[in-house]
C-alpha cells in the first residue's frame, strides 16, 4: 500500500484462506446452534453464554472476522468474472466494509467485556 | 491495485455476462463463489446478535426468536448448505493453490502427500468437529458449565426485571423461565 512495488494482496489471500478454513471446519457447527436456539430458553442463554461471555466470545469474533474477510475477498476476485473490472475505489470500498465489519464486532465485544466489569 | 501505469489503454475482450450459465463446470465455479455472500449474511446476523445483546435480556430473546422464526430457520438452512458445499469444494482446491517447495521443486503439497491422505485428514476433522458441534448442541450444559465462571448472560439476564418483559407468542413464560434458570 505504502510502497507502489509491493503488491498487498497476500496480506488478503491469507486473510482469505484461514477465513476459508473457518467456513468450512466451524460454521456448519455454529448454524445448526443457531438454527435451534429458540427451542428453549435454556439454549438461547447456553448459547448466549458461550458467544457473548470475554474469552470465548474473543474466539468467536476472531473466527466471524476470518469469515467477513474470506467473504469480501472473493466478492472482489469474482466482480471481475461479472466484467465489473476493479481499481482502486472499488478496493476500498470492499475491504473498507470488511474492516468496519471487524471493527464493528470488537466494539461491541469491548462494550460488553466493560460493561460487566464496571 | 494497479502497479504500474500504461499509457496504452489496455484491451479487454468483450465477454457475455451469461457465460457462466453455457457449462455446468463454470455454473458450479460461480456457486462456489456466490457461496460467500451466505456466508456474509450470516456474519450480519451473528453481528445483529451482538448489536442485540447490547440492549439487555430483552433485545437478546427478540433477537433469538426472529432467528426462530420459520423463514428464518429457512434461510440459514440455505446458508448451511452452501457452506457445506463450499467445505466439499474447499478441501480439494486448497492443496492446489497452497505450494510447497521441497528439495527445490515448486511440487506442491498436493503431489507430496499424494492428494488423498491431506484430503482424508481433513474431513476426518470436519466430521470431528461436527460430531462434537452437535453433541454440545444436544447438551449445550457440557460447555455451559465449562465455561459458566465467565458468564455474561446471567449477568445480563439479572440486570433486567423479568416481570417487565412483553408479553406476546414468542415471549410466552418468558419471565417463569428465566426465573428458573437463575434459579437453577
Amino acid at each position: 500500500m505504502f510502497r507502489k512495488d509491493r503488491s498487498d494482496e497476500p496480506i488478503y489471500w491469507g486473510l482469505f484462506g484461514a477465513g476459508g478454513m473457518v467456513v468450512a471446519i466451524a460454521l456448519p457447527v455454529i448454524i445448526l446452534a443457531t438454527m435451534g436456539l429458540t427451542h428453549s430458553l435454556t439454549d438461547t442463554v447456553m448459547f448466549g453464554e458461550i458467544i457473548l461471555s470475554p474469552l470465548p466470545s474473543l474466539v468467536f469474533i476472531s473466527l466471524m472476522i476470518l469469515c467477513t474477510w474470506h467473504a469480501l475477498h472473493r466478492v472482489y476476485h469474482t466482480l471481475h468474472d461479472l466484467n465489473v473490472h476493479v481499481g482502486t475505489l472499488h478496493h476500498l470500498v470492499i475491504y473498507g466494509l470488511a474492516a468496519l465489519i471487524s471493527l464493528a464486532f470488537i466494539v461491541c465485544w469491548a462494550i460488553l467485556v466493560f460493561k460487566n466489569i464496571f | 491495485m494497479d502497479l504500474e501505469k500504461s499509457t496504452r489503454q489496455p484491451y479487454v475482450r468483450p465477454v457475455d455476462s451469461t457465460w457462466w450459465t453455457k457449462k455446468g463446470f463454470y455454473t458450479a465455479y460461480m456457486l462456489r463463489e456466490g457461496t460467500c455472500l451466505l456466508v456474509l449474511a450470516f456474519v450480519l446476523e451473528m453481528l445483529g446478535f451482538y448489536i442485540a445483546a447490547l440492549t439487555g435480556a430483552n433485545g437478546l430473546w427478540k433477537f433469538a426468536s426472529f432467528l426462530g422464526h420459520p423463514v428464518m430457520i429457512a434461510f440459514n438452512a440455505l446458508v448451511l448448505v452452501a457452506v457445506l458445499y463450499h467445505a466439499f469444494t474447499w478441501f480439494p482446491l486448497m492443496p492446489k493453490a497452497l505450494r510447497v517447495i521441497v528439495k527445490d521443486t515448486k511440487s506442491g503439497l498436493y503431489k507430496l502427500l499424494d492428494g488423498k491422505y491431506l484430503v482424508i485428514l481433513l474431513f476426518a476433522a470436519l466430521l470431528g468437529v461436527t460430531v462434537g458441534g452437535i453433541v454440545l448442541f444436544y447438551y449445550p450444559e457440557l460447555l455451559g458449565r465449562l465455561l459458566s465462571p465467565f458468564g455474561l448472560v446471567k449477568s445480563i439476564v439479572e440486570s433486567q426485571d423479568p416481570s417487565s418483559m412483553p408479553n406476546g407468542d414468542t415471549m410466552k413464560d418468558v419471565s417463569k423461565l428465566v426465573q428458573d434458570y437463575i434459579g437453577k
